[in-house]
């Protein structure tokens, strides 16, 4: 569109003022996203002006916690010497398959019901891993849980415990 | 026109708590700081979130120094303190001597044999053989602990009238039952530990307030240090004290009673000990001053403040002058340097050094002097017949204070001071002089009613024989300059004799007839003689008369108390002497007391003769 002179009385030219109607961008309202948490393991962020990655799925949040609750043990959180489950402990004990079992899920339950009250235990299930003759134990623990209170159930969880530290 | 947003000035404006302490409370402050301020970051701050953890950090970071906060602030008061170098600086700070193990005490008798010889038909022991044993003599008791004798021990020693100071015994006589070898019995005072001489080579480097560690612990006392140059340095409180005491034998007729005279001299070489709570090992630290240089005198120059007028300067302005200048020097002291010190101390002490009676037994080191006609082989003779035994046990040995036994004497020790301000301080500090310048018994202090700035010091002593006596004179020169040195400028002492009022006490009483008179007199005697004993008597105490007359009247057997008086007794009295002050007791009764002369004190010398007791 070629740019039209008006001459005013007084003299002034109004070339290149405003736009064309036309021209206007219609932006259309942005749901608003609030970060949940922050996602672990610690990734940098997609956007500028994040410390870290997050998440602003409460349950992917919410399960993220719990299996960081889980993989941790005793002692390793600071100001809370009870926080984890615990399980690394039980990786070097020679006991029986049920044993174990029994020892995880009362640990798992324990720790849930301290720290992470709105989950629910459903089941807690293991599984030693084939060793790789490399002197370490591995372990799959599969834990089916609930949310009550975000209406999720039946979530299951698969972590691979190991004593590499 | 500037305009004022508002709302902008209240979004930015971020209220914090500085009141959250404890890891909980600042984990609930950052919650909820971050969740007002910061709610679009991030919600999950539970347990398990990483956004807890996080706040878990902060809060721990913010609990600890808030613990070394408070933990620092402890330090800073003694009660509060823990940390065992805090406390021993609290505790100099205070003014307490920090010292390690006490050694022991322990009189013990010393014996030597020496022949007889006749004087005038007079058997006794020959004079010429006494030894002096001197002092730093060594015994071990049977535990192994080592004691020094303190001070030499004169056998040769006797009064004016020529009767030895010593116990003599004869041990051993001849066919015709003529003493032929006599036993003589000093006691000495010893001390656990040992003294220790240490030669410390100072480079020539000049190092202010140099310092140096003895290599033995539990240092009793630093004895000497001396130098090369034969410079005597004196131990002081403080650096900036520049006198110290120094003894030296009185020579005068009351030389028996008071022993030493004493001297104030200057301190130029000076130092100061400090000893370690922990490890018990003391440090002695000299001055910071050149014993060479001009700069920093050794004796100060009061005519070096004087103010100068340079040029054509006629006038001078109101200058600030510091008076401590015209006192001391700079220097606080000389620190020694190029030379070599030689230190004697005294080292050792504990619970385990208090040994058993008769324990003392065996002579490790005999240091004697003999008159030099002794022959050898006699010298030999006695020195091998010594014996030594400690009648009583020994005492005073204490292992090193605790820091919480270090941490309640400073909290007492803060109200004591080095100077006279009041009568009770007056009082402390006169029986605080060593008993080497002489011993005063009771210390009485009124007002003077000529001069507002001025005390009325009254002293007395006690003869050999435990009577009140008049203070020597040498006495009360000692006496003088030791209080000299703790006095105000301002203050005056005058130190006089408390009159020493002498009396008796007569009284009947009826007793019941199934009593028997004699015992129930003796019984009542008794009592009033322990009420009445000097001991129980300060300069300027009345006699309670009621207290006397309870005594009486309290005893089994007493009906009734006919009459009593109290009555001066002064002079000789059927070869009884007493002090020559005349007392009317009955004129200066007042609501039952009996008031003594002012600066007075009362003294029933003779109870067996001065309390009557008669019986109806």
């Amino acid at each position: 569109m070629a740019n039209s002179t008006t001459i005013t009385p007084q003299g002034r030219t109004f070339k290149g003022a405003g736009g064309a109607l036309t021209a206007r961008v219609s932006n259309p309202p942005q749901p608003i996203v609030t970060p949940f948490s922050i996602v672990t393991p610690l990734q940098f962020p997609n956007k500028t002006g994040d410390t870290f990655k997050t998440t602003s799925d409460v349950i992917e949040g919410v399960i993220d916690d719990f299996k960081n609750m889980i993989l941790t043990n005793y002692g390793e959180r600071l100001a809370k010497p009870d926080f984890g489950a615990n399980l690394r402990s039980l990786l070097t004990e020679r006991i029986s398959q049920d044993d174990w079992d029994n020892k995880a899920s009362a640990a798992i339950k324990s720790t849930t019901e301290k720290y992470m009250p709105a989950i629910t235990i459903q089941s807690v299930n293991t599984s030693p891993l084939p060793s790789k003759n490399d002197g370490f134990a591995r372990v799959n623990v599969s834990v089916i849980f609930a949310i009550p209170s975000l209406g999720v159930q039946d979530r299951r969880v698969n972590i691979t415990l190991t004593n590499v530290s | 026109m500037s305009s004022f947003n508002l709302k902008k000035s209240l979004l930015q404006k971020k209220e914090r708590s500085y009141l959250n302490r404890d890891f909980d409370s600042l984990r609930a402050e950052l919650f909820r700081y971050s969740t007002t301020y910061y709610p679009d970051k991030i919600q999950d701050y539970g347990d398990a979130s990483l956004g807890g953890m996080f706040n878990d950090l902060t809060a721990y970071v913010g609990d600890v120094m808030s613990f070394y906060m408070d933990h620092q602030f402890n330090e800073l008061n003694l009660e509060t303190a823990v940390e065992p170098n805090n406390i021993e600086r609290h505790v100099r700070l205070a003014g307490v001597k920090i010292t390690g193990a006490s050694p022991a005490l322990c009189n013990v008798d010393f014996y030597v044999k020496v022949e007889a010889e006749v004087v005038n038909g007079v058997y006794r022991p020959k004079r010429d053989y006494l030894p002096i044993i001197r002092s730093r003599t060594k015994l071990q008791s049977n535990n192994g602990t080592i004691f020094e004798l303190l001070d030499d021990l004169d056998f040769s020693k006797a009064d004016r009238n020529g009767k030895l100071y010593a116990d003599v015994s004869v041990v051993l006589t001849d066919n015709a039952g003529k003493p032929r070898t006599f036993s003589l019995k000093l006691t000495g005072l010893c001390t656990s530990g040992e003294t220790i001489e240490e030669n410390i080579t100072v480079s020539s480097e000049f190092i202010p307030f140099r310092s140096i560690t003895l290599s033995r612990s539990n240092v009793s006392e630093i004895t000497r240090i001396v130098d090369t140059d034969l410079n005597e340095y004196y131990e002081v409180e403080a650096l900036s004290n520049d006198v110290v005491y120094k003894k030296v034998a009185n020579t005068t007729s009351d030389s028996e009673t008071v022993p030493d005279n004493l001297y104030i001299i200057p301190a130029p070489y000076r130092f100061i000990t400090r000893t370690s709570i922990n490890s018990s090992i003391t440090t002695i630290v000299f001055g910071s001053g050149r014993a060479d240089s001009t700069d920093d005198d050794i004796i100060p120059d009061p005519s070096e403040i004087a103010l100068p007028l340079y040029g054509d300067r006629k006038t001078f302005s109101r200058v600030a002058i510091d008076p401590n200048s015209l006192l001391s020097t700079n220097s606080l002291g000389v620190s020694p340097t190029n030379t070599t010190l030689t230190i004697t101390y005294r080292a050792g002490g504990g619970l385990n050094h208090n040994v058993a009676p008769r324990t003392l037994r065996s002579v490790v080191s005999l240091l004697t002097s003999f008159n030099q006609s002794v022959p050898a082989g006699k010298i030999a003779q006695i020195r091998s017949n010594l014996e030594v035994n400690n009648p009583e046990a020994a005492s005073g040995g204490e292992n090193a204070p605790t820091l919480d036994e270090f941490r309640a004497i400073a909290l007492n020790y803060k109200n004591s001071q080095s100077r006279i301000v009041t009568k009770p301080d007056l009082i402390a500090r006169v029986y605080s002089m060593p008993p080497n310048f002489g011993r005063v018994y009771r210390v009485g202090v009124r007002s003077n009613p000529t001069n507002p700035l001025s005390s009325l010091l009254y002293i007395i002593s006690r003869d050999a024989d435990g009577y009140l006596t008049v203070s020597p004179d040498s006495l009360k020169r000692n006496l003088a300059k030791y209080l000299n040195e703790f006095r105000l400028t301002s203050d005056a002492v005058d130190i006089l004799d408390s009159p020493v009022v002498n009396y008796k006490f007569n009284y009947t009483v009826a007793i019941a007839d199934n009593v028997d008179k004699t015992t129930t007199l003796g019984k009542i005697n008794q009592s009033i003689s322990n009420y009445l004993r000097t001991k129980n008597f300060q300069i300027d105490q009345p006699i309670v008369i009621s207290d006397i007359l309870n005594l009486i009247l309290n005893q089994d057997g007493i009906v009734s108390l006919e009459n009593y008086n109290f009555r001066n007794l002064r002079d000789t009295v059927k070869d009884r002497k007493y002090s020559s002050v005349a007392y009317n007791l009955r004129q200066h009764t007042m609501r039952g007391m009996i008031q003594p002369p002012p600066g007075g004190i009362f003294e029933l010398k003779y109870p067996e003769y001065d309390i009557i007791g008669n019986a109806v």
